[in-house]
């Protein structure tokens, strides 16, 4: 007999569920994105843009998501720094900590990718990072 | 470091009082369950039902009966945090809360942690649960604060019969051992100790003396640590990671401009 059948449920419930589904949604069109954007040509650009569109917003949900569902929301950086000392908590061995710093990594380089794409549209308000030309309708 | 303490639980003696139960939620002020309004679970007279954030004493009754009704036998036992020497709630907890104590014992740090609830599912045994006063994960500490300053912890006071036993891991081996000899002697020779030796998670420094299959009391044969799936499942992750990164490049290979 399996000795997983003694372990109680943790109740990760749907808004779990809809974490893992947003995060693969991010996941995947920033991977996609980033294939295309390193492999692709020129003519993919349009969906370059759209998947990194796509996935700094869903990780941002994803964050929410995770942190409404701990029962204490309030304290979600205990994830990523001792509460006790303020030094950085990382165990590579606990794979939520690893997955904590891996949504932080990942929602920094989502963002990056967002601005630049905004910047690349010219839709920054902050004329030194809006590059392209404002108003263009986007189109492939 | 001070001496490894924990408890030597001998089933055999237990009377099902759960004055365990009893000091237990008194010493550490745990709420009744749906605020008092209990309900019966008709399993014998267990209507506690399980260990979790507010019952970190859990008094199981276990009935056998042989199949024509006319032997049996009540095992009672009062089952409490296991505080493993390689603990997987330890193991897993991303935020810390979770530490080794002096007495090498397990705590749960409710000013930190943060309700994850990680450690319930890496418990082997299904000790942790949530304390929805607190909101925050929370097991047995083997009355830390008690121990701090001398005390034995309340369920090990309050125990009448001496089922539940305090001390040093040492000295409760000891006890362990003479009372199993004791049992042989009477012509009980199905006891057994559970989770005395390192095999079992490093050894448990709550450990018990049994007379049926672990499984009868609700407790793992073989219980393990979470990490033991770490390696396999990264591997699988990068796998995965490599198969779909391939597809992509393929199936994107050909593709012109126009059904984009």
């Amino acid at each position: 007999m399996s000795s997983t059948f003694f372990t109680a449920a943790p109740h990760w419930r749907w808004l779990i569920v809809a974490y893992f589904f947003l995060g693969g949604l991010a996941g995947g069109s920033y991977f996609l994105a980033t294939l295309m954007d390193l492999f692709g040509k020129s003519e993919d650009r349009p969906l370059v843009r759209l998947a990194y569109l796509i996935a700094f917003p869903a990780v941002c949900v994803c964050g929410l998501l995770l942190t409404v569902d701990l029962g204490r929301p309030e304290r979600f950086w205990h994830m990523l720094v001792q509460a006790q000392t303020f030094r950085p908590m990382i165990k590579a061995y606990s794979p939520m900590s690893i997955g904590s710093w891996a949504l932080l990594l990942f929602s920094g380089c989502a963002f990056l990718s967002f601005v630049a794409v905004l910047a690349e549209r010219g839709w920054l308000p902050w004329p030194p990072l809006a590059a392209g030309s404002p108003g263009r309708p986007f189109s492939g | 470091m001070a001496e490894p303490m924990g408890f030597f639980t001998d089933t055999t003696v237990c009377i099902g009082c759960k004055a365990c139960e009893v000091a237990c939620k008194e010493w550490n002020q745990l709420p009744a369950t749906n605020g008092g309004h209990g309900t019966l679970s008709g399993d014998s007279y267990d209507n506690t039902r399980q260990l979790d954030g507010i019952h970190w004493r859990h008094v199981k009754f276990i009935e056998q009966f042989s199949p024509d009704r006319s032997q049996g036998r009540w095992l009672m036992m009062s089952d409490v945090c296991k505080h493993c020497v390689r603990a997987g709630c330890l193991e897993v907890c991303p935020t810390g809360a979770i530490i080794r104590t002096e007495f090498d014992t397990v705590v749960i740090q409710s000013d930190m942690c943060n309700g994850c609830r990680d450690c319930i599912g890496a418990c082997p045994f299904g000790v942790i649960g949530v304390n929805p006063v607190s909101g925050t994960a929370q097991k047995c500490t083997l009355c830390y604060d008690r121990m701090k300053v001398g005390l034995e912890p309340a369920c090990a006071k309050a125990c009448p019969t001496k089922s539940i036993n305090f001390g040093t891991i040492v000295d409760l081996k000891k006890m362990a051992q003479a009372r199993m000899g004791q049992l042989q002697q009477t012509g009980e020779t199905r006891a057994y100790l559970y989770g005395d030796d390192e095999s079992m998670l490093g050894g448990l420094n709550s450990f018990y003396l049994l007379v049926d299959k672990p499984q009868v009391y609700g407790l793992p044969p073989d219980p393990q640590l979470p990490s033991r799936n770490l390696k396999a499942s990264a591997v699988w992750s990068v796998v995965g990671a490599v198969v779909v990164g391939l597809m992509s490049v393929f199936s994107f290979r050909n593709r012109g401009g126009g059904d984009v």
